[in-house]
């Protein structure tokens, strides 16, 4: 019982030693004049030195981040209800960038972009640092090649997309076609990594989304155990443009944060033809000149400059030490070998990949999963279409057992999608077509996977060694999924999937895995 | 995006123009009043950017704002604004012409504001304290009380500003225990 009563003097001295780190005096700030109030803009008149990037005040505690710097003036972006300023408010300069409070506890919370907590459990609490929402990348020597592999437990991409720690890869389609599942499902597919004490951390930005899609996104997240090790950052369709255009900096200051402290994190923001069309909203309101589709002219550099945060830092520690930029609140905290690996995703009309935002994306990211509605119509999900997506840099980091049984299953699949276009006005066809066909087929669906269920890597090489070894080649398309789930336990008890999961794959393996697979064909014939 | 020019650009021709007619110091402070009548009344921006009124009466809510009549350059000016069509840059362009005026003149204008009225030895002192620290050749000194402040003051010179009230004291011990508890 003792030791539950709080004793006063306790309280006095903790309550004594934060009034004494208060600074109470009162010092000269540079202060402006509202002159022009209109759509979450404000012209201010005065603020001769405030510079771009800077968060300014109001009276009434609302924060403004400048934006436009004039003769005489300035133009500022509010972060909070436009109704609540007027003309002639004083506003004041606070002689610091627009940043978040990054920690720890920021993980399993949904916050809003300036770090406050939405989801109604309370303050954030724990050692907070101070993450500038704009923050250059780092250079070319604080950086280094993808060299390891981000599992996103789905089959067709882990096998002919492959995604490296710090690489941008774009996941881009049309509405419905499975964008943000490929994302949950790589967030989800981390669990194991964090419950083995090696985690991924993962950031989740939803910009301009319903609030019940997050609500429910998060519900999913929270189901599957993967709220642990993720923070989600959501400037709904509710909020001003202001905050959607800075969820995505504030999602890269959090994953930053994770990085530069020598540890791994994964950036998903959904998504950015959203977040580039809050930032025309900005760009029109404070009469910048506008260009193609009215966008700004800086719309590619706004994608680009958020995209190059996505890193992978050099392990040298006395070189990663010395990164440039480095915010005041992480000096000494540095430590090499973090990475962060974005996926932003773009949403296309009709399949329009050529349209201005998703060029741009396109062009600056590592590769792009797209996804078609066609495909994922007649079933084939995750619709990854093969022949469009690539990845530029992650076949670096697929580890060597994957890439030697998946290395021809790209080229195998372009092959029957070609040879299907044709078969379609021919009726007989030769033996070696006839193959292709069904070879493509049935590994057309092996690739289909259910939502949230991600296959560890080594189960994925296993399955994929059916598929690209043609041993399925004796049973009827519609047996694949029976043949899958019955291979699949096999193989858990036989003892191969350590070896694969190391990267090894030898005649030996191989051998054992097709016995494995003529014992269940001979099985399924047999009933 | 050229807001600041234009303003600039019109306020500078207003300054030489009220120079030459020798009315500099009376425009000044018909400016003065005018924008004071700006902020008393948020509603006229809209009937400076309206389409529909005529320059006349857009004009008419100007002369409105100054007590007495408006003087001749600043009447020529605002009909000029009116002519060009650039009636809702006109608060900028009067920010400006404070602004440019005051630099010319070397003047320092300072508002103190207080929760109790400030009696006048204070005000010569903050006068000549501001005159001595800025090398100001003249200041302006301007007083308000708001309760609000419950004590201290808040003191304005120009675009700087202290704030030495108790309201923001308490406001600020407020946020840190907070921060920290």
């Amino acid at each position: 019982m003792d030791k539950e009563n709080i004793r006063p003097s306790e309280i006095s001295d903790i309550l004594l030693a934060q009034l004494q780190g208060t600074d109470l005096t009162a010092e000269f700030a540079e202060v402006g004049t509202v002159l022009q109030v209109s759509d979450g803009v404000v012209r201010i008149y005065g603020l001769h030195n405030a510079g771009a990037g800077e968060l300014l005040e109001f009276e009434n505690g609302i924060k403004a981040i400048v934006m436009n710097l004039e003769e005489d003036n300035v133009g500022a972006v509010l972060l909070g209800p436009t109704e609540k300023i007027e003309e002639g408010d004083t506003v004041r300069r606070t002689g610091r960038i627009a940043s978040i409070m990054v920690g720890e506890k920021m993980l399993g919370r949904v916050i809003n972009p300036l770090g406050e907590p939405i989801d109604g459990k309370g303050e954030i609490l724990g050692e907070k640092l101070q993450m500038p929402l704009e923050r250059k990348a780092p250079g070319v020597i604080y950086r280094q090649p993808v060299n390891e592999p981000l599992q996103t437990g789905l089959k067709v991409i882990d096998a002919m997309i492959p995604i490296g720690r710090g690489q941008r890869e774009l996941i881009i389609g049309d509405r419905q076609t499975g964008k943000t599942a490929i994302a949950v499902d790589a967030i989800i597919n981390q669990r194991k990594r964090y419950e083995a004490g090696d985690p991924i951390y993962c950031i989740y930005v939803a910009v301009g989304q319903k609030a019940s899609t997050v609500a429910s996104l998060v519900e999913t997240l929270r189901k599957h155990g993967a709220m642990d090790y993720t923070v989600v950052v959501a400037a709904t369709a509710a909020e001003s443009a202001a905050l959607q255009y800075f969820a995505p900096f504030a999602g890269a200051a959090i994953g930053e944060f994770f990085r530069d402290t020598g540890r791994h994190a994964l950036v998903v923001y959904d998504d950015l033809s959203k977040q580039a069309v809050a930032y025309r909203e900005i760009s029109l309101v404070l009469r910048r000149p506008s260009g193609r589709e009215a966008y700004p002219g800086d719309i590619f550099y706004l994608h680009s400059r958020l995209l190059e945060r996505a890193a992978k830092i050099i392990a040298r520690e006395e070189v990663a030490r010395n990164m440039n930029d480095l915010p005041e609140s992480l000096v000494g905290k540095v430590k090499g070998g973090g990475s962060l690996t974005a996926l932003p995703i773009v949403e296309t009309q009709a399949g329009d990949v050529s349209a201005y935002i998703p060029t741009n994306v396109i062009s600056i990211t590592d590769g792009q999963i797209f996804l078609d509605a066609n495909l994922f119509n007649q079933g084939n999900r995750p619709a990854v279409d093969v022949g469009l997506s690539v990845s530029r840099v992650g076949g670096n980091a697929q580890i060597k057992s994957m890439k030697k049984v998946a290395g021809t299953l790209k080229i195998d699949q372009a092959q029957y999608r070609e040879l299907e276009a044709f078969s379609k006005f021919s009726s007989d066809m030769d033996a070696v077509t006839a193959q292709i066909l069904d070879k493509g087929r049935k590994n057309t669906r092996l690739l289909v996977q259910p939502q949230f269920s991600p296959m560890p890597v080594e189960k994925q090489i296993a399955v994929l060694y059916c598929g690209t070894h043609a041993l399925m080649k004796e049973i009827a398309l519609d047996q694949v999924k029976q043949f899958e789930e019955l291979f699949l336990k096999r193989v858990e008890a036989a003892d191969v999937l350590d070896t694969l999961r190391k990267g090894v794959i030898n005649d030996e393996i191989g051998e054992k895995l097709e016995a494995i697979a003529a014992q269940i064909i001979s099985q399924m014939k047999d009933n | 995006m050229y807001t600041g020019t234009i303003a600039g650009r019109y306020a500078q021709a207003l300054l030489r123009f009220a120079s030459s007619n020798g009315e500099e110091d009376v425009v000044y402070s018909q400016v003065k009043e005018l924008v004071e009548h700006f902020k008393a009344n948020p509603s006229i921006k809209k009937e400076l950017d309206s389409p529909i009124l005529p320059a006349k009466v857009k004009l008419a809510v100007l002369y409105n704002g100054v007590k007495g009549d408006i003087c001749r350059s600043l009447g020529e000016f605002l009909s000029l604004t009116a002519r060009h069509g650039r009636e809702k840059f006109i608060i900028f362009m009067l920010h400006s012409f404070i602004g440019m005026y005051e630099r010319k003149h070397g003047i320092a204008s300072v508002v103190l504001t207080t929760a109790v009225p400030a009696d006048d030895a204070t005000m010569q002192g903050i006068a000549s304290m501001v005159k001595e620290k800025t090398g100001s050749s003249s200041v302006r000194m301007e007083s308000n009380v708001d309760e609000n402040l419950i004590g201290g003051f808040v003191l304005r010179i120009a675009d700087m500003q202290m704030d030495a009230s108790v309201a923001t004291q308490l406001k600020g011990l407020q946020e840190t225990l907070l921060e920290k508890l």
